[in-house]
């Protein structure tokens, strides 16, 4: 950068004071809290507050729901991103060949989760995931397939988390492929048609490839987005059964909200937004690409 | 290598837009066959059919003998050069000449040695690893030339492929052009909008204009015998002058009846001197001098009309000044007033 003007400074500071004040005071804040004892107890009587060290964090490291915690936040984010990728680009590609007079339908039909609200929706599913009365259950049945306890049993219930997530967040990936999709000329598909490619191939060599950047930015915000999984199992599960499906955000909230241990639910949240800093890095390093980035 | 016929033709598009109209016109074998039209006369079209990125309305189209209406793209046995290139922008330069050679399953080591083969022919050889966004123009154009020197078509289809190119580069390209057909021997059909690379480049030329087939002839024959009152005007640069008969006639000498007739010289016919017994002799005031070097151009105020005129002359001219300039009864052009068709004059 040349010639840095004064004047640019203005141009970036109110964007830069929203910053600090609610980003980056916060954050530090957040920090000096994880290495106390903050608690209910120490609220009411200064004289309990004691600075602890990494205390909190050691915990952490021992605590088993904390790793439970991990495991199914990861188990979201593992399945989910890549599941949300692949739906997005098929209903995206879906969407760009149907005609033209229905593309507006069916687009705003798969569009209309991401604007909804998460409670109104978790709320929605978990009609839906009744095990007597919920539709899907009674499709099941329909099909032979018995009737399982979607949000009782442990280890269908984080399946039936990453479902309702995925259905709710594909639509915005779906949006953002069809556009990047029109911008693909379309003489190279038919340079590709002359030179003997098929559909498969056209796909795989020329329209996967072409939306790979988009694919990696979608993956990025997926990641993030479902690192901080909080809403749907608040509403579905609790994050129960058996803490089954207690994402690390849910964690952070029982502790902090429920038995106002906030010291711990800082260290919670430092550890969250660690990780969720590495793995930007790991993304941002990865993705050198065609467009000399 | 491949003869291609199109017969007939008609397009209309879904919308019932007629873009062609009955259009015939044939490629000869090894031949490079130019059309040439102003833009939105159907000529990309034409290619397209021929390519089968689109399907023919009516009428046949044949390569090598072979009615290829019904056929897709891939078994037409055409290389295509576009006019954007369309070189794959996620692709190596190395990558996107492999490209047609890798999906129709090409041994890997035989893919290697002919990529570099025409990377090398093409003076690529350095640039094979690097991405399109990477290249020159010129490079760019080199790579999607390679693309269809690697289909090993009987065809080659090039639709406008040097108007993304700057002006130097455009003649350069196009004389690299020109060897790489003689040298290749396939037969060529080349689009392009500018008359002067049709000229130059094709060994015989189609003219379209309104999606209508206005002339198919050699360059030389399109130029000196223009068809009708169109293909008068749109080959040769600066345009041809066009004058009513009636004022001109009796200049010319033309048959008094004749008055629905229009007159046509091209600016670089006009001589300083009268070349024989019958040249028609123009005199005029000039208007206008534009000098380019050794030549002149003058717009010239006759009791008939403007013409422009393009001159070689020693002497120096000034604005105002009167001027008398002869022309070769063979150069003057006659064209039917109504209908725009060429009248063959009975002094030739």
């Amino acid at each position: 950068m040349t010639g840095r003007r004064p004047s640019g400074v203005l141009f970036v500071l109110p964007a830069l004071v929203l910053l600090v004040v609610f980003v980056f005071i916060p954050l530090v804040g957040v920090l000096g809290l994880s290495l106390t004892n903050l608690d209910l107890y120490s609220l009411a009587n200064t004289a309990n507050l004691h600075a602890i060290g990494a205390e909190n964090y050691l915990h952490l490291l021992r605590d088993r729901r904390a790793w439970q915690a991990l495991a199914a936040t990861l188990a979201v984010v593992v399945v989910g991103v890549p599941a949300t990728l692949v739906l997005s680009l098929i209903s995206a590609l879906m969407i760009e060949s149907i005609a033209e007079r229905w593309r507006g339908l069916f687009r705003t039909a798969l569009f209309v989760p991401v604007v909804c609200s998460t409670v109104a929706i978790a709320i929605g599913w978990r009609y839906l995931l009744n095990t007597r009365f919920g539709l899907v259950n009674h499709l099941l049945r329909v099909l032979g397939l018995g009737a399982p306890n979607w949000l009782g049993n442990p280890h269908l219930a984080i399946i039936a988390i990453t479902i309702v997530v995925v259905w709710k967040g594909f639509g915005y990936g779906m949006i953002i492929v069809a556009a990047a999709r029109r911008e693909i000329p379309e003489e190279l598909y038919e340079a590709a048609r002359i030179e003997g490619a098929g559909v498969r191939q056209r796909l795989l060599r020329i329209t996967v490839p072409m939306l790979a950047p988009t694919l990696g930015l979608l993956a990025l915000l997926d990641v993030s987005g479902y690192w901080q999984l909080f809403a749907e199992p608040y509403v579905l599960t609790r994050g129960g059964p058996l803490g089954s499906t207690t994402s690390l955000l849910l964690l952070m909230y029982d502790r902090g909200f429920l038995w106002w241990r906030w010291g711990a639910a800082s260290a919670i949240a430092v550890v969250l937004t660690a990780m969720m800093w590495m793995f930007a890095w790991a993304q941002r390093h990865a993705r050198a690409d065609w467009r000399g980035e | 290598m491949a003869t291609v016929e199109i017969e007939h033709v008609d397009k209309v598009r879904p919308g019932g837009q007629a873009v062609l109209h009955d259009v015939s016109c044939a490629a000869r074998d090894g031949e490079l066959l130019a059309v040439v039209g102003p833009s939105g006369c159907g000529k990309s079209t034409l290619l397209r059919l021929v390519a089968g990125l689109e399907s023919v309305t009516v009428g046949v189209i044949r390569i090598g003998g072979c009615v290829v209406n019904d056929l897709p793209p891939q078994r037409r046995d055409v290389a295509m050069v576009f006019q954007s290139h369309a070189l794959y922008p996620h692709m190596t330069v190395y990558e996107n000449l492999a490209f047609g050679l890798r999906v129709r399953g090409t041994a890997r080591r035989e893919t290697d040695r002919r990529v570099r083969q025409v990377g090398a022919r093409l003076g690529l050889e350095a640039m094979l690893e690097r991405y399109p966004r990477e290249l020159s123009g010129g490079q760019r154009q080199r790579t999607a030339l390679g693309r269809a020197m690697l289909r090993d078509a009987a065809v080659f289809l090039l639709d406008e492929p040097l108007s993304s190119l700057d002006v130097p580069l455009r003649a350069e390209m196009r004389r690299e052009l020109a060897e790489l057909h003689r040298s290749l021997g396939t037969t060529m059909i080349y689009v392009t909008h500018d008359q002067s690379e049709a000229l130059s480049l094709g060994q015989r030329m189609v003219v379209l204009a309104g999606g209508r087939v206005q002339q198919i002839d050699t360059p030389v024959d399109v130029y000196r015998r223009p068809a009708n009152r169109f293909v008068a005007g749109f080959v040769g640069w600066p345009p041809m002058n066009f004058l009513r008969a009636e004022s001109l006639a009796d200049m010319v000498g033309a048959p008094a009846g004749e008055a629905g007739v229009e007159y046509g010289v091209r600016p670089e016919c006009f001589a300083a001197q009268p070349g024989g017994p019958d040249d028609v002799q123009f005199t005029g005031r000039i208007e206008r001098i534009e000098s380019q070097g050794g030549e002149w151009y003058l717009e010239l105020a006759l009791r008939c009309g403007r013409v422009l005129v393009r001159l070689r002359l020693e002497q120096a001219l000034t604005v105002g000044e009167p001027l008398r300039l002869w022309v070769r009864r063979a150069d003057l052009h006659t064209f039917d007033a109504t209908t725009g068709q060429r009248v063959e004059s009975s002094g030739r």
